[in-house]
């Protein structure tokens, strides 16, 4: 069964000015209705909030909706329609890169929750000194020397590690913040606010791996 | 007997298109390309043909001739003014697209034709007499194309999907556009070029997994990576150089006769007629592996001679920079080569051996050359065209990512990004900024598109200014700007101070874009050629909105019907009928007056069918109560 996701039920289909009731399309003329931009990006795929959706039905759902909504399929329709189909699916696809990026879904998980990012990240000692040897090992890395793709290689799967690691553990808090308390605590929170703010720094990081990833191997013809 | 209808030929016909309204569009699929374009359609028997001159011939030379007295002369018949007219004679416009003066001069090395900035700052191209943008160079091959497709179909265009490279950035695609707009041509879509491949690869071949479509053309590169299953193409990521293709290759040859020959400042004829004979050796050395050929001005039959090997090991720089450009598009999309399913190859630079093996090479196995990579963008589009149209059945779900990543300029030149690059589109993305100075009321935005950290080192978008922010506190203010890219690729931004909600309306000048006063010229040159095609597509597009009122109204009708009393019901059926038959007519203003006319004698209706569903709803309200 196709998900219907949240849309405006207050007003009158904007084409045959009838009542509407639930669905994409009006019952009784078929046009294309418009999203409800308040609603949450988990309901879109008919999902209930969480940080491990079923990926299964996230694709599957994402397909089916792509396949009512894309701007493809409304190229003969007015431009009321064309515009409609637009906003539904930018709002899919949205939707679906917050919910299929671990970071991304984290932080807007947080935003649902309610919690207040105070802007900058807070600077631990104990995450200082691994920033601290992050850095060197890659000051130490010339890309342009024959082990430079090797050394690169090996500082990405450490990355890569850190990354798998901290996401499972922000898995962890947010079910145990679903299955203790209502609402999750504000240390729970900040706890998987510290933990994206990690999150986001070794992205970066393995973003300037990257980089020097590409110098080495231009270097390489 | 079926022998007798077999007497007319069971081959491809391409005149299915004549049948009574409501039958099928016509639509068609254009390639434009840097050296040839083609313009293609779906056959009556449901396959993609590209469509020929009365020759047979299908690719037409993209090049313009500027003759004497305003003639025009598109395609071969302009590649043979070439050598006789080099400085009024265009080629390779594609490269000028969406371009400034000073890109193209650092980018291009011999130019037969001057070059200046025009109004926009899009590059004008001074050719013979002629003074003209590389949008209305683009058009008069556009136009071309179109007058072919419409003597094959049998009647005028109702749209058409034009493909572009995957990795054109949005100055590029709006050129694209604009083009079509003065060809007086419906664009439905912008197709990339390789996602237009692999929709004619994968439907022609079934096939379904992970394929990179690596296109190298005339000017261009391209390279795409997508998951093909069974009703659904997905792009994965993309990458490219929109600078690099055969052209540059020629290029190289052209160098090395210069060299050879001791030319060092050549004439245009000289260089129109050595790029002439330099596409020939390039050809021939895909098979041969050494040619020897006449040198270019030469009276007394002097030869010169290049081997395959000379050849490879002069050009391996320039087919080696798509290298990284694949295992970087792999990358992003975090797929190995040897996941892959396989690679198809695209474009006529493909033929040359050592690009095949150099992709052989990197993606480890032989690459696809099973359709033909010169025809194959052109059916991939001609697909799609007939999807959009509505002809064939919608089952084809295509998504499509956005090529490069789309920012703004923040303090200190750097480029912060707000769409990244191979982002699923239709997608929107806003970003908060502030005001550093007390009291400042306005607000420079400049939109830059590219993957550099310097604004500067980015190509330049467009550049406006955000005004009237009601003075606060430096940091107050918090303006929300807001980049929406379409479904073609095309960006739209715009900006809205939050505290005050105040919406700014802004007007985006392109960089390197035309000006609104030079479409409008260019258009009214079109219209005096065109005033029929445009009329019509007004008409088209009011009588598609008469059509969904009706339709809506007849749905009500059949549903609420029973509100009406005799009398109201013929006065809501009279409204339909004036509306219809503004539809048989041929004016599009008298249709959308009877659109709001009948928008008003039939709001009571509408009324009482939501007063209806609202007291069901109380009912139903109460019942649940009761039990």
């Amino acid at each position: 069964m196709n998900p219907t996701p949240p849309r405006i039920h207050s007003q009158a289909c904007w084409s045959c000015r009838g009542p509407t009731p639930a669905g994409l399309f009006c019952t009784t003329c078929n046009a294309l209705l418009p999203p409800d931009m308040g609603a949450n990006r988990f309901a879109l795929f008919g999902l209930e909030p969480s940080y491990e959706p079923d990926a299964a039905i996230l694709e599957k759902n994402h397909r089916a909706l792509q396949k009512q909504l894309h701007p493809d399929f409304f190229a003969q329709r007015g431009p009321t329609e064309r515009r409609l189909s637009l906003e539904w699916t930018t709002r899919l696809n949205e939707a679906w890169q917050t919910l299929t990026d671990p970071v991304a879904r984290a932080g807007y998980l947080l935003e649902l929750l309610g919690w207040k990012s105070t802007g900058r990240p807070a600077l631990d000692p104990e995450f200082l000194e691994e920033v601290m040897t992050l850095r060197e090992a890659l000051e130490e890395v010339d890309p342009l020397a024959p082990d430079a793709l090797p050394k690169l290689a090996t500082l990405k799967t450490t990355a890569r590690g850190r990354l798998k690691v901290e996401e499972s553990q922000i898995a962890h808090w947010f079910r145990r913040a679903h299955s203790h308390e209502h609402p999750p605590s504000t240390d729970a929170l900040g706890e998987i606010a510290r933990l994206v703010d990690r999150m986001r720094y070794h992205r970066r990081y393995l973003e300037e791996l990257d980089r020097l990833e590409d110098r080495a191997f231009d270097q390489d013809a | 007997m079926d022998v007798l209808l077999e007497i007319a030929e069971p081959g491809q016909s391409l005149l299915p298109h004549q049948t009574g309204p409501g039958s099928r569009k016509r639509v068609v699929g254009i390639d434009l390309g840097t050296t040839f374009s083609l313009v293609a359609a779906i056959s009556l028997e449901g396959k993609p043909l590209c469509i020929p001159d009365d020759d047979g011939v299908c690719a037409v030379p993209s090049v313009v001739h500027y003759g004497a007295g305003q003639t025009v002369r598109v395609g071969q018949a302009a590649r043979e003014m070439a050598l006789s007219h080099p400085e009024s004679t265009i080629a390779s416009v594609k490269r000028y697209m969406g371009r400034g003066v000073e890109d193209i001069r650092a980018r291009m090395a011999t130019i037969p034709h001057g070059l200046e900035a025009g109004e926009g700052g899009m590059v004008r191209i001074l050719a013979g007499e002629a003074n003209v943008s590389p949008v209305e160079v683009s058009a008069e091959i556009l136009k071309l194309l179109k007058k072919r497709a419409e003597e094959a179909l049998g009647g005028s265009l109702q749209g058409a999907v034009i493909t572009v490279p995957a990795y054109f950035d949005d100055a590029q695609r709006q050129a694209t556009k604009d083009a079509a707009r003065v060809a007086g041509l419906e664009v439905l879509r912008l197709l990339n070029e390789p996602t237009a491949a692999a929709l004619a690869y994968g439907l022609d071949k079934g096939s379904e997994g992970l394929y990179a479509i690596y296109d190298l053309g005339g000017g261009t590169f391209d390279i795409s990576l997508l998951k093909l299953e069974k009703e659904l193409f997905q792009v994965m990521a993309t990458g490219g150089d929109s600078a690099l293709g055969g052209d540059d290759l020629d290029q190289w040859i052209v160098q090395r006769i210069m060299t050879e020959t001791g030319v060092s400042d050549p004439d245009p004829g000289w260089i129109q007629a050595c790029r002439k004979i330099a596409r020939e050796v390039k050809e021939e050395l895909s098979e041969a592996n050494a040619v020897t050929f006449p040198l270019p001005g030469s009276a007394t039959g002097q030869t010169g001679h290049i081997t395959r090997e000379a050849f490879d090991s002069g050009v391996r720089d320039l087919i080696w920079r798509t290298i990284p450009i694949c295992r970087r598009v792999l990358k992003d999309a975090g797929v190995a080569p040897e996941a892959l399913q396989g690679v198809v190859l695209v474009g006529g630079s493909t033929r040359v051996p050592l690009v095949r093996q150099m992709v052989a090479e990197f993606f480890g196995r032989e690459p696809l050359v099973d359709l033909d990579p010169d025809q194959v963008v052109a059916l991939g589009a001609a697909h799609q065209a007939e999807a959009l149209a509505g002809n064939a059945p919608a089952e084809m779900l295509l998504l499509d990512v956005t090529p490069l990543s789309l920012g703004i300029e923040t303090m200190g030149d750097l480029m912060e990004r707000i769409v990244p690059r191979n982002a699923p589109i239709p997608t929107a993305r806003a970003q908060e900024f502030t005001t550093f100075k007390d009291g400042q009321t306005a607000m420079a935005i400049h939109v830059v598109q590219g993957e550099r950290e310097l604004a500067s080192q980015c190509r330049s978008l467009a550049r406006f200014e955000l005004r009237g922010i009601p003075p606060m506190t430096a940091g107050a203010a918090r303006i929300r700007v807001t980049y929406q890219v379409d479904a073609d690729g095309l960006l739209t931004v715009s900006a809205r101070e939050e505290t005050t909600g105040v919406e700014q309306s802004i007007t985006v000048k392109p960089s390197y874009g035309l000006t609104d006063d030079e479409i409008a010229n260019m258009l009214q040159e079109a219209m005096q050629h065109g005033e029929a095609d445009m009329l019509a597509r007004l008409f088209n597009e009011a009588k598609v909105e008469a059509d969904r009122v009706l339709a809506a109204a007849g749905a009500a009708l059949r549903e609420d019907g029973d509100l009406l009393n005799d009398e109201e019901l013929k006065q809501v059926k009279g409204a339909m009928l004036a509306l219809w038959e503004t539809t048989q007519g041929q004016s599009a203003d008298a249709i959308n007056d009877r659109i709001q006319k009948m928008d008003a004698q039939t709001r009571f209706f509408a009324q009482r069918r939501m007063d209806r569903s609202l007291k069901q709803a109380m009912t139903g309200r109460k019942v649940d109560d009761f039990e």
